[in-house]
């Protein structure tokens, strides 16, 4: 090994790293076990991602629902199966990522966020939701999904579609975290690489951009992507809180 | 002496210095205070401009001790944590009673809070069709919010301690008690000056009947006073308002009599418009009149439009172009389905109630079909499409306005009942279904008939699929996927062409019946089509300052008396839905008592009515609009002094009727005895 490739390798461990070369020398100084645990936490992240997409196939018990009263109520007891299906799921992710890797993915953060993050967060938020207000001649989007001219009944259970999408992102948003927390493990760099950033936009976005086109008939699969832009961007603000983010996120999707 | 004033001026400086001192603390101390006054200031008046569009309150008194209250109850918290608990939620309350009374406001035509609102229970939420959020509202609301919650909980741990020493709290248990104090003095003396027996108050009164006086918080609260306290109506003197009932009667007209001895058909179409089955490039822009405008390639003209409405309407053009039919072509109704029901029954209706829940079981021995039974033994019967039990019809009608019986969808039996599932049942199912008791042939009949099928809200309907298709086959009223009004306008009017095919088997069962010649029928509007805007689209009307705001509430009016033939005359003078009642009476040849009716018969050629409108706290013509005379907020361009003075008298007239029909009401006044004296009476004013 030259010398020059020595001093590359020291630069990486002690966090001085910053070329794209320094990516592949940065993930060999991690040490095996740390390594190790990473990898569980990309598990647990594509474990996520597949539970999310598998719980699509639900949809496939439609028959069955409409058995059980035919109409817009079988969207409401999908949503009810996919709360079954996904909160046991993230309580049991939760305990095998804490029991393999240490880790605490919903453990509140205790550092405090700082008066200038909070007023960006707040900005983002309300300049999405103003622009989304703006591409409906400034109605809410809530309005439009619970539908114009119907009865309360039926408003009502259009709205319940948010319940479903709140689970989606809980889920997305577990991912996030976990591919964060491990990228930044397997790639240690001087300035922290929004991994979880990147996967928000890229692979959770798209992924329910497409599957949500091809399997629901809901009204703006295109909109939820761009706010996927808003979540990456809060989640980064916030230091990677995953509780901020998503109560944040919540408000952006439903207003 | 120098000495005295250097002390003086000294003692002076060092109190204003520790006041300052004193002052410094206590706002950095309450640093979540002034938040909270200041976020909660921005939600109301937010609440307040997107309902009135005044971004301000000219009575803000009672939110103020309000906001006063909430800020002394913190000051007996020990930390700025539980302050911040009381202020957030406090915030929250504020924001969520606002958002309650705007969705009110906005799906109901601009409806605002008063307490007899409380006793429409169950129905109040079926009122309340659609939850049109307000954007403007809810973005600014959930942004100070959001503001205050972040920065808030930030600040809780960066602020020093709050001051809760003895002193401090006697002086807040004062300030407690000021506040407290002017809230109740507010409370009472607002509402004390609303005297029940002198409704005059009301042409001079600051209300502006939005939320701009007192904001929404302040109304809620004082209609809550005054309901509970202060809504009780002083019967008074009895003989003086025996006097006032019996005092005059009405005059008979040119058409009085002219339908005596015919059985009577009333039908209240629901959200009935003209521009339902007219063409009117003036009036109605962008109604049928639009394409026109718009057209360039298209086919159609005018005339091409008028003879398709002629295909798609043919029974409303049937009974609009009889000879026999009578046109009010300048008649309005500002009200609710109910109040409206109502006032062409019994011809008035008090204030400060909802008579169908207030007041379900009273006599009223005026009402139309208890005058047939009484003076012409005739039976009457009401029929409705919707629920039975919506607006308390079910006892209302027969055991206040007389009916022998009142059949709803329950009652109907016919297939399709689509109650329920989100859809409307048609008008011409219940008029098929139950045309047989409608109209009997073995005897006389007054039947009243309420419509639904034209009830927003109008979204696409399966069970009006067929006339969709009517419609689109004559290219009119297209779907436009970028036009929400268009649209729905055209599901109103595919609503309309269903009311229509029930006119018609009503027309052809009279006619197959021989009771054609024999049967007065009145076709009018309860309202107008508030639902989702359509009048306000339609007419090209937003705001007060719209060239003629009046006529947003101009709705039909037909009466067609048996196969007579009149010439199909036009009456142009203002009528209002209160003079239906009069109207009807004075074609049946019925003279009755004129203070117990707030109009007057649409033939009478001496004088006009105004429109008090209960549900919305208004007067109206044909040339004014206001809430008082101190707050007029439309007139037409050709009204003067004089016009105003004569409406000054008229509406104290009203104001006077109302006043006595209040204390009718309150005291049920024809109960008992005085019933039979009502009938006396009434028989002898016929002679």
């Amino acid at each position: 090994m030259s010398d020059t490739e020595q001093k590359q390798i020291a630069e990486t461990i002690d966090g001085t790293a910053r070329s794209p070369v320094d990516f592949r020398d940065a993930y060999r100084s991690v040490d095996a076990d740390k390594k190790r645990k990473a990898f569980i936490m990309l598990g647990a992240a594509g474990a996520a991602m597949a539970v999310l997409l598998i719980s699509r196939l639900l949809w496939l018990f439609e028959p069955l629902l409409d058995k059980i009263y035919y109409g817009t109520l079988s969207e409401i007891i999908y949503y009810i199966m996919l709360a079954v299906l996904f909160v046991p799921f993230v309580i049991g992710l939760n305990i095998f990522v804490k029991r393999y890797t240490a880790e605490r993915i919903f453990l509140p953060q205790k550092k405090s966020l700082s008066f200038t993050r909070a007023l960006g967060i707040i900005t983002i938020g309300a300049v999405t939701v103003f622009i989304a207000g703006a591409v409906f001649d400034f109605k809410l989007k809530i309005q439009l999904e619970m539908g114009m001219g119907v009865t309360i009944a039926s408003a009502l259970t259009n709205i319940t579609v948010y319940f479903y999408y709140a689970l989606h992102l809980w889920l997305g948003l577990t991912a996030a975290a976990l591919v964060q927390r491990a990228l930044t493990v397997l790639f240690p760099a001087k300035y922290e690489v929004p991994w979880g950033a990147i996967f928000l936009v890229a692979v959770f976005g798209i992924t329910e951009l497409i599957f949500e086109y091809a399997t629901t008939d809901h009204m703006y699969p295109w909109l939820y992507y761009m706010f996927t832009y808003a979540y990456a961007a809060i989640y980064v603000l916030s230091g990677h809180s995953f509780h901020l983010t998503y109560w944040a996120s919540v408000v952006i999707l439903v207003l | 002496m120098n000495e005295r004033l250097d002390k003086f001026k000294n003692k002076l400086k060092t109190n204003a210095l520790a006041f300052c001192k004193w002052a410094q603390r206590f706002f950095k101390e309450n640093y979540l205070m002034f938040g909270y006054i200041a976020a909660s200031l921005i939600i109301e008046l937010t609440g307040v401009a997107v309902t009135s569009g005044k971004f301000y309150m000219t009575e803000p008194w009672l939110f103020f001790t309000f906001i006063a209250i909430v800020c002394l109850i913190s000051q007996y918290l020990p930390g700025h944590r539980s302050r911040y608990v009381l202020f957030l939620a406090a915030l929250l309350g504020n924001f969520a009673l606002d958002l309650i009374f705007i969705i009110v406001f906005d799906s109901t035509g601009g409806t605002v809070f008063d307490y007899a609102m409380l006793k429409l229970r169950n129905d109040a939420i079926t009122i309340v069709e659609t939850l049109p959020f307000d954007f403007a509202y809810v973005f600014v609301s959930v942004i100070v919010i959001t503001m205050y919650a972040t920065f808030g909980f930030m600040l809780t741990k960066r602020i020093q301690k709050p001051n809760v020493s003895v002193s401090a709290k006697i002086t807040t248990a004062a300030l407690c008690v000021i506040a407290l104090g002017s809230n109740a003095m507010l409370a009472y003396f607002g509402n004390f000056k609303n005297d029940s027996n002198d409704l005059n108050y009301m042409l001079d009164q600051t209300e502006t009947g939005t939320y701009s006086n007192k904001g929404i918080i302040g109304n809620l609260y004082n209609e809550l006073v005054r309901g509970l306290w202060f809504s009780d109506i002083d019967v008074g003197d009895i003989s003086e308002l025996h006097d006032f009932i019996y005092a005059s009667i009405t005059e008979p007209t040119e058409y009085f009599g002219r339908a005596s001895d015919y059985n009577v058909v009333t039908v209240l179409c629901e959200s009935f418009e003209w521009f339902t089955f007219l063409y009117d490039a003036q009036r109605y822009p962008n109604g049928y009149a639009r394409q026109t405008l718009e057209s360039v390639t298209r086919e159609h003209d005018a005339q091409k439009i008028i003879a398709d409405l002629h295909t798609l309407y043919p029974n409303l053009y049937r009974f609009y172009e009889s000879q026999s039919t009578v046109i009010l072509n300048n008649s309005y109704s500002l009200e609710k389905t109910d109040i409206s029901e109502n006032k062409t029954i019994i011809g008035n209706y008090p204030l400060f109630e909802y008579i169908n829940y207030a007041y379900p079981e009273n006599t009223l021995p005026y009402s139309l079909p208890n005058i047939m039974r009484n003076m012409f033994e005739v039976e009457s019967n009401s029929f409705h499409n919707g629920y039975k039990t919506f607006y308390n019809r079910n006892i209302h009608h027969e055991n206040a306005l007389g009916f022998k019986s009142y059949t709803a969808a329950e009652d109907m039996n016919f297939d399709g009942d689509d109650t329920g599932v989100g859809e409307r049942n048609l008008d011409s199912i219940m008029f098929d279904t139950c045309k047989d008791r409608m109209f009997p042939t073995d005897r006389r009949f007054n039947t009243y008939i309420t419509t639904i099928t034209q009830h927003g809200q109008y979204a696409e309907r399966d069970n009006l699929q067929e006339y969709y298709d009517k419609l689109d086959a004559l290219e009119i009223l297209p779907y436009d996927e970028n036009d929400e009004d268009a649209n729905a306008l055209r599901y109103y009017c595919a609503a309309g062409m269903d009311f229509d095919k029930a006119i018609g088997i009503m027309l052809d069962y009279l006619d197959a019946n021989d009771l054609a010649d024999k049967t007065l029928i009145t076709l009018f509007g309860d309202h107008n089509v508030y639902y989702q805007g359509v009048s306000n689209y339609v007419k090209n009307i937003t705001g007060t300052s719209a060239p003629n705001y009046c006529e947003l509430y101009r709705v039909p009016v037909m009466i067609k008396v048996g196969n007579q033939s009149l010439g199909n005359p036009v009456i142009n003078k203002f009528t209002c839905v209160a003079d239906i009642y009069p109207t009807i009476l004075d074609l049946l040849g019925v003279t009755t008592f004129s203070n117990l009716n707030y109009g007057v018969s649409a033939f009478n050629t001496k004088s006009s009515s105004i429109l008090y409108s209960r549900a919305y706290n208004k007067f109206l013509t044909d040339k004014i609009y206001f809430n008082s005379l101190s707050n007029i907020l439309y007139k037409s361009a050709d009204v003067d002094e004089k016009y105003i003075s004569d409406i000054q008298k008229t509406a104290s007239e009203l104001l006077e009727k109302i006043s006595h029909v209040n204390r009718i009401f309150a005291s049920d006044f024809f109960k008992g005895d005085n019933e039979a004296e009502f009938y006396a009476r009434l028989t002898a004013a016929q002679l």
